[in-house]
């Protein structure tokens, strides 16, 4: 697989497949530096420290019954853990060429209305990590 | 493995509305689908463990229709990333 066109990513929220409503979706995992540096160096030396993972995903609202709100509002009160799912292409199967990134996450904040005169009803989430898998690569 | 009737509008782990979905869910997510009206519990449902989670990836059905599977890297090649890796 060369370089590609995200056209098709596939996006599940709690086991509920929200593709069709998303317009974005990003996989962080950012980890500390953590300084290590000794007397003697001329440069500093970086040690790889606690990992971090947040997938934010674009969302278009939608108040219909089951939908985007229906999904995302009781796991934002509940504050209960929830798998968040996210894979380039929704119609391939997962394989090495279309890996599929899972998270244990919760939802800290959650925003059910935003946008102007004019715009779609659009909001981002950020889901955050909550257990120590982290965000999972998952090939086969 | 428990089976729901997936009601809609969404897919359910891969489940089209009106198809049936055979997961273990845990009791917390039960209650959240159920609430939502996403799933309706099928008689001869068990109670799961709590705090069980079912990672395994939905079932990848085929779009095309032609038994095919649509990802053509089989994953056989030397480069090819080990199965299940981290990062």
């Amino acid at each position: 697989m060369g370089k590609f066109v995200l056209k098709d990513v596939f996006v599940e929220v709690d086991g509920t497949d929200l593709s069709n409503m998303a317009s974005s979706a990003t996989i962080g995992q950012p980890a500390d530096e953590v300084e290590a540096t000794g007397y003697g160096s001329d440069y500093r030396e970086l040690l790889q420290g606690l990992k971090d993972g947040t997938i934010t995903v674009a969302f278009f609202q939608d108040f219909a019954n089951g939908s985007v709100h229906d999904v995302l509002n009781p796991l934002y009160e509940s504050g209960d853990t929830f798998d968040i799912v996210i894979r380039p292409v929704k119609s391939t199967a997962v394989g090495p060429t279309n890996p599929e990134f899972q998270m244990t996450a919760r939802l800290f904040d959650y925003s059910p209305l935003a946008g102007g005169v004019g715009e779609a009803a659009t909001f981002d989430a950020a889901f955050r990590n909550a257990s120590q898998d982290g965000i999972t690569v998952v090939t086969a | 493995m428990n089976s729901y009737k997936v009601l809609g509008p969404k897919a359910i782990y891969g489940v089209e509305p009106g198809d049936t979905l055979e997961r273990d869910l845990s009791p917390e997510q039960e209650e959240r689908l159920v609430a939502r009206g996403a799933i309706e519990p099928l008689e001869g449902n068990v109670p799961v463990e709590a705090g069980t989670v079912d990672r395994t990836p939905p079932t990848f059905t085929d779009p095309d229709g032609d038994g095919e599977d649509n990802n053509t890297n089989d994953g056989t090649g030397e480069d090819s990333p080990e199965e299940g890796a981290s990062l």
